[in-house]
């Protein structure tokens, strides 16, 4: 048993001009201490596949099918008190902005107690120690001043610490972090990340590391998975996925990662805006983009395929390239 | 509390205080500038007596004299004798009338707070059901509505056409109908701005950390949500207070109830300038503390308050 299994997820927005289906069918496992990387361009429905887990949708967002299992549990359709027992305690999650998402009204200490008196039976006092303690293993300094701070007191970086140390106060088995690092500048970034690889070796976390950015899953991730209009397009072993990726889609996202040796390279950003959540057409999502598209891709939707050992794709070609191979 | 906060409420103190000198210095010049004397309304009176009287009262003295003279003796709470009521003190008038409006005033302001916050909070959380629409319609129909309007309406329905309610303020339960016609107008501006401030503050990205910490709703609700969404609210409550100042004087003619509004009408067309000063200053003080609690609830509850 897994500790985390997505089955076929989907989740729709019902807004008045149509359904918006920003997750469709979405499927991966998590297993216990593992990390895994999701991303895909703005958009492409990272964020809302991990509200769906956690089940903190707002309107007019709807789970429209699948099921997600924590331990072999069924969350969907779960009462509300089952999943706001796991939210925080069992699967606790951070967020791209620490500034807004943080209550600028209390006090640091204040918002970290919150998850550990109600999730804990820790007193007050038990629980104020208990934010100290997380504000020191998050490495921030004078701990004990910085719970009376309120967070606009704090740089960007302390406030993703603080969110961090929010989200393990009750030792969860899983953070899921969505773009923990896209707002902070890049050697925070690299020090935000280093700080959530020590402490899940420290604590046997799985992470779920959703970004739009493959550099910064490249060191981190066990297994990656890449999305493209709600859908999962590949998924691999972080070395399928850089050094043989059978999707123009993640070759697309490889071409656009500014590499550190090769500062004069021409970063090559993929062509033409991404698809109208409103107007999927009836093909393969990023056809309309994809400079390799044949006509079966316009018409009708791939099926992820097994390229290999755990290395799955979403692409026509790969079945053309495999008849051919067969034809010789 | 932080030097930076100490200096912001220094500042916001003096600025209370050079405004009321400011309003006494107007209200003396303006009362000066009047050409009518307050003793010749009075039928014929002999000339040698009016001379008399303006002695009487400081008034054959250089204005700047009179001024510092009338200065000293406000701050220590002396507004003089009353030109019209003969040996009657301001002081003692406006006692009375003061403990009336501001009954009437703080009853009013409490209610409309307390209800318009409690119902736009429902709103936003029952957003586009019919309790929100239902509230929607009602609060539009108030906030078109003058209070002395609904104060004659109150006044018809509950007095005259199904006389249930007092309809002079000075008897019991009188204060009622004056008190919800002074109200609804508040209450249903403070309720449509309790929504939409809590719908904008709903969806902010602190409420779904809350969420994610598994909090439950009404929590965050009350927790989370309602302590931002109360920013603007603070900042309507001074031109509220205004509001309700200046609605009382008119509610309060209309229930014959012996309030501040009441004494300054009547001063007024009394040429009674000790009364008129009198009860100038001491509304404007009224206003400013006012303004000036608001001013620090302010930054008590929202603690990014730029203090400058
Ligand atoms: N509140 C909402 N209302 C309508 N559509 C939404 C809403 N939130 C997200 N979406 C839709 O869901 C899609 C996926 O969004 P999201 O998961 O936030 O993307 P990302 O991969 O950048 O995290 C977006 O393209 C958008 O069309
Ligand atoms: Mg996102």
């Amino acid at each position: 048993m897994s500790l985390l299994e997505v089955r076929g997820l989907s989740t729709s927005f019902f807004t008045p001009a149509g359904e918006i289906r920003a997750v469709s069918g979405v499927s991966f496992s998590l297993e216990e201490g593992e990390t895994i990387g999701v991303v895909g361009e703005s958009g492409s429905g990272k964020s809302v596949t991990a509200y769906s887990i956690m089940q903190i949708l707002t309107h007019p967002g709807r789970i429209t099918g699948g099921s997600v299992k924590y331990r072999g549990e069924e969350l969907v359709g779960c009462p509300e008190k089952t999943i706001a027992s796991i939210r925080g305690n069992k699967i606790s999650m951070i967020f791209q902005d620490s500034m807004t998402s943080l209550n600028p009204v209390y006090t640091v200490g204040n918002q970290l107690e919150e998850a550990i008196l109600l999730h804990t039976d820790r007193e007050k006092s038990q629980a104020r120690a208990r934010a100290v303690e997380m504000l020191r293993l998050v490495g921030i300094n004078e701990p004990d001043k910085r719970v009376r701070q309120y967070p606009h007191e704090l740089s960007g970086g302390m406030r993703q610490r603080v969110m961090i140390a929010m989200a393990l106060a009750c030792e969860p088995d899983i953070l899921i972090a969505d773009e923990p690092t896209t707002a902070l500048d890049v050697t925070i970034q690299a020090q935000i990340l280093e700080l959530m690889k020590e402490l899940q070796q420290r604590l046997g976390l799985a992470i779920i590391l959703i970004t739009h950015d493959l550099g910064v899953v490249a060191g981190m991730c066990d297994k990656i998975v890449v999305m493209y209009a709600g859908r999962i397009i590949e998924r691999g072993s972080a070395e399928d996925i850089f050094y043989e990726p059978r999707h123009e889609y993640t070759k697309g996202l490889l071409r656009s990662i500014p590499s550190i040796e090769n500062e004069k390279e021409r970063l090559i950003p993929i062509t033409g805006a991404p698809v109208d959540m409103l107007m999927l057409p009836s093909g393969c999502a990023f056809s309309p983009r994809c400079d390799q598209a044949m006509k079966i891709c316009l018409s009708e939707l791939p099926e992820e395929m097994s390229m290999g050992d755990n290395h799955n794709a979403a692409c026509w070609l790969n079945v053309r390239d495999m008849a051919g191979k067969a034809a010789v | 509390m932080s030097a930076k906060m100490a200096k912001y409420i220094g500042k916001r103190l003096l600025l209370a205080v050079v405004t009321v000198l400011l309003t006494i210095c107007i209200t003396f010049t303006v009362m000066h500038a009047v050409p009518s004397s307050p003793f010749n309304k009075a039928k014929a009176l002999p000339p040698a007596v009016i001379i008399a009287l303006e002695a009487k009262f400081g008034l054959d003295k250089p204005l700047t004299e009179q001024f510092f003279i009338y200065l000293k003796n406000v701050l220590r709470l002396d507004f003089g004798d009353s030109i019209y009521f003969r040996g009657v003190q301001v002081l003692d008038i406006l006692k009375g009338g003061f403990k009336t409006s501001a009954t009437l005033g703080l009853s009013a302001a409490a209610l409309a707070l307390a209800v318009g916050v409690f119902l736009g909070s429902l709103a936003a959380l029952g957003r586009e059901g019919i309790g929100d629409k239902l509230i929607q319609v009602v609060t539009t129909a108030m906030v078109s509505l003058p209070s002395f309007v609904l104060a004659l309406l109150l006044l018809w329905t509950f007095g005259v056409w199904w006389p249930i309610l007092p309809t002079r303020g000075d008897m019991p339960l009188g204060s009622l109908m004056p008190i919800i016609s002074l109200s609804l107008y508040p209450m249903a501006y403070v309720t449509r701005l309790t929504r939409s401030s809590m719908l904008d503050v709903l969806g902010q990205d602190y409420i779904r950390t809350a969420y994610a910490k598994g909090l439950v709703k009404y929590k965050i609700i009350f927790k989370h949500a309602l302590r931002n969404a109360l920013t603007p609210i603070i900042t309507y409550a001074g031109p509220m207070i205004a509001y309700i100042v200046c609605g009382s004087f008119v509610v309060e003619q209309i229930f014959s109830m012996a309030g501040l509004g009441k004494h300054f009408i009547n001063s007024i067309q009394n040429s009674d300038y000790t009364m008129i000063m009198g009860t100038t200053i001491l509304l404007s003080v009224v206003m400013v503390t006012l303004n000036f609690i608001c001013d620090i609830l302010y930054t008590v509850v929202d603690k990014r308050v730029d203090f400058s």
